[in-house]
């Protein structure tokens, strides 16, 4: 048990920077968004975000141990997964440039509904299945693994020590976006991180749906 | 507009300079092009300064320059056949990231990234073989440093390299020529009551920010994919993944191409993150727009030439600088009926047009040096 702790951990931590260079450019215009600049919100935001994130690992640890039996994931799933984070990014980054505010009209109207709960574990578990190569090799490890315990207990402590940084990372950006929001105003900070999701959902829904055609 | 200098001799002596510049940083590998180069220059920076019509030479020579960049790209593909083109563009992208490693030096062909080391003294000009010698920047470091020149430039012009220096921007520049403005985008526009009841100011908040949110995106997403963003504004990357030249020929013909001709509004450099990384530094760069409130009329002749509605109203009524999309163009300086509209060094009151256009040439001179080259050099070869 131990050893799997300290195994799991260890390719967490190592995996760590990865990880954050992955997540970041997501969660860094996302936590912008937000309306609320107290860092408790925004601590927040990245631990349900990387709890979103620990779900999918151990839901694909599992799935892959017993399921599959070996790492090779069918590859529709990343740009499936990368077509549903896109438009989550585009709804939200429209529902943030208030594209849906005005509008009473019925696709308006449940866009606006979808997006009008933030999503963070959702986002964290959307990010969590897009496996990088980090994760493939814990995912690697997992097919050796015996018992399903055994494989949710190592992809949690995986998962945990590769969010260390992120939670870093995001209460200091939470921090970093306070001193621009007391510069340029809480509404341009909106109106960017709203054109960079949209942007950056509108770049994913590209990658996905070449990656569904060569797949 | 007056003519940036009463005494022609001021004009001659900034020619002079000029010319030198250019004669001496031609004269390695052809001394015959120096000169050439030096003359033209000179002579260039010469009509530039005595001319009441100096934004109608900077135009020529922007469009020139792009023109010259276009053709540029084709001489060196048909120089090297297709095949090896699209070779090299494979492979010069790779090389990027190596770390820790030496190269003992690539024939290169133009790329943005690349210029600067022809400013560091790491290219090197090889006539017999009609290409450049150059190490390519394969740690961050040295990456870093290739940054300076364009940290320099940044520094000095703010956005009036998007006005003067842009390889891209003379494209724009084609289409806006002309007077008649068939679309006016007011949807677009703040309205803005004035003193003198006139309703009509620069774009809406969200449409100036768009380049910015652009911009963050293009960092973010080179962190997200470990890949060097920028490239996708370099023509020669379009050629490889095919859907990347689908999009960005989209967007040309929108932004490039259809808006500048139908609005006289340089759409492209309003949506440009290369522009908007200029734009921040645009308020702490060394050469500013001002109008000078004395002297000002308003008649708002400049609010309506300004092609990137940077000059407003209230620019004017509150005495505030052109804003962050100012780039220095001078057509506001030519549409001026009163001469109210300078180049200023900095905040203060110290015209310096002369110096703005010297520097302008200068840096012009010594970026496109690689095109030059390839255009006397190459160009005659593969015609045969």
């Amino acid at each position: 048990m131990l050893s799997l702790i300290i195994t799991g951990m260890s390719l967490g931590f190592s995996a760590g920077t990865s990880c954050t260079a992955v997540c970041f450019p997501i969660l860094i215009p996302y936590l912008a968004s937000d309306t609320s600049t107290r860092i408790l919100s925004g601590l927040k935001t990245v631990l349900l975000f990387s709890a979103g994130r620990l779900v999918s690992y151990m839901a694909l640890g599992v799935g892959v141990a017993f399921i599959l039996g070996s790492a090779d994931i069918s590859p529709l799933m990343v740009p499936v997964v990368t077509l549903i984070l896109s438009l989550v990014l585009v709804l939200y980054g429209l529902n943030t440039l208030g594209a849906f505010n005005t509008s009473q009209k019925p696709v308006a109207r449940a866009c606006r509904g979808i997006t009008s709960r933030r999503p963070h574990f959702i986002m964290g578990m959307l990010v969590g299945l897009r496996p990088c190569i980090p994760l493939i090799a814990a995912l690697m490890y997992t097919v050796n693994l015996s018992g399903v315990a055994d494989v949710v207990i190592f992809m949690l402590f995986f998962g945990i020590a590769s969010s260390m940084l992120i939670i870093v990372f995001g209460v200091a950006g939470r921090g970093f976006l306070n001193l621009l929001v007391n510069r340029i105003g809480l509404d341009r900070i909106r109106r960017l991180s709203g054109l960079v999701l949209v942007i950056m959902g509108a770049v994913f829904m590209l990658q996905a749906v070449g990656g569904i055609i060569n797949a | 507009m007056k003519p940036a200098v009463k005494s022609k001799k001021r004009a001659l002596i900034a020619a002079l300079i000029v010319g030198s510049f250019g004669l001496w940083w031609y004269f390695d590998p052809f001394p015959w092009l120096g000169a050439i180069v030096g003359i033209l220059a000179g002579l260039f920076v010469y009509y530039l300064l005595t001319s009441s019509r100096m934004e109608t030479g900077r135009r020529l020579f922007f469009i020139g320059l792009n023109l010259m960049v276009i053709a540029s790209i084709f001489v060196v593909i048909a120089q090297l056949g297709w095949g090896t083109f699209l070779n090299w563009a494979d492979i010069h992208e790779k090389e990027y990231y190596l770390q820790g490693q030496t190269s003992s030096g690539t024939q290169s062909f133009p790329c943005t990234r690349d210029v600067p080391q022809v400013w560091l003294g790491k290219a090197q000009y090889l006539d017999y073989a009609s290409s450049w010698n150059i190490k390519f920047p394969t740690t961050l470091g040295a990456f870093l440093i290739t940054l300076v020149p364009y940290i320099a430039i940044g520094l000095l012009f703010g956005r009036g390299v998007c006005g003067w220096l842009c390889p891209f921007g003379g494209l724009t520049e084609i289409f806006v020529t002309g007077k008649k403005v068939r679309w006016k985008l007011d949807a677009l526009k703040r309205k803005v009551n004035t003193k003198s009841g006139f309703s009509y100011a620069g774009l809406k908040e969200w449409v100036k920010d768009t380049k910015y949110g652009l911009l963050i995106t293009v960092v973010l997403l080179s962190i997200f994919l470990s890949f060097p963003l920028v490239c996708v504004f370099c023509p020669v990357f379009w050629l490889e993944p095919l859907f990347v030249l689908w999009i960005m020929l989209a967007f040309i013909i929108v932004f490039a191409i259809i808006l500048p001709f139908m609005t006289k509004r340089r759409w492209w450099c309003l949506i440009c993150p290369i522009g908007a990384c200029f734009g921040l530094v645009n308020r702490i760069s060394f050469f500013r727009i001002k109008v000078d409130k004395n002297k000002c009329i308003k008649c708002y002749d400049c609010v309506d030439e300004c092609r990137m509605y940077t000059i407003t109203p209230e620019t004017i009524e509150k005495d505030k600088n052109p804003g962050d999309d100012c780039t220095r163009c001078g057509r506001c300086m030519e549409a001026c009926p009163e001469d109210a509209i300078d180049i200023y060094f900095m905040d203060t009151g110290k015209k310096v047009r002369t110096a703005f256009i010297s520097l302008t040439l200068i840096a012009a001179l010594s970026l496109y040096i690689w095109f030059v080259l390839i255009m006397v050099d190459i160009f005659p070869k593969v015609i045969g």
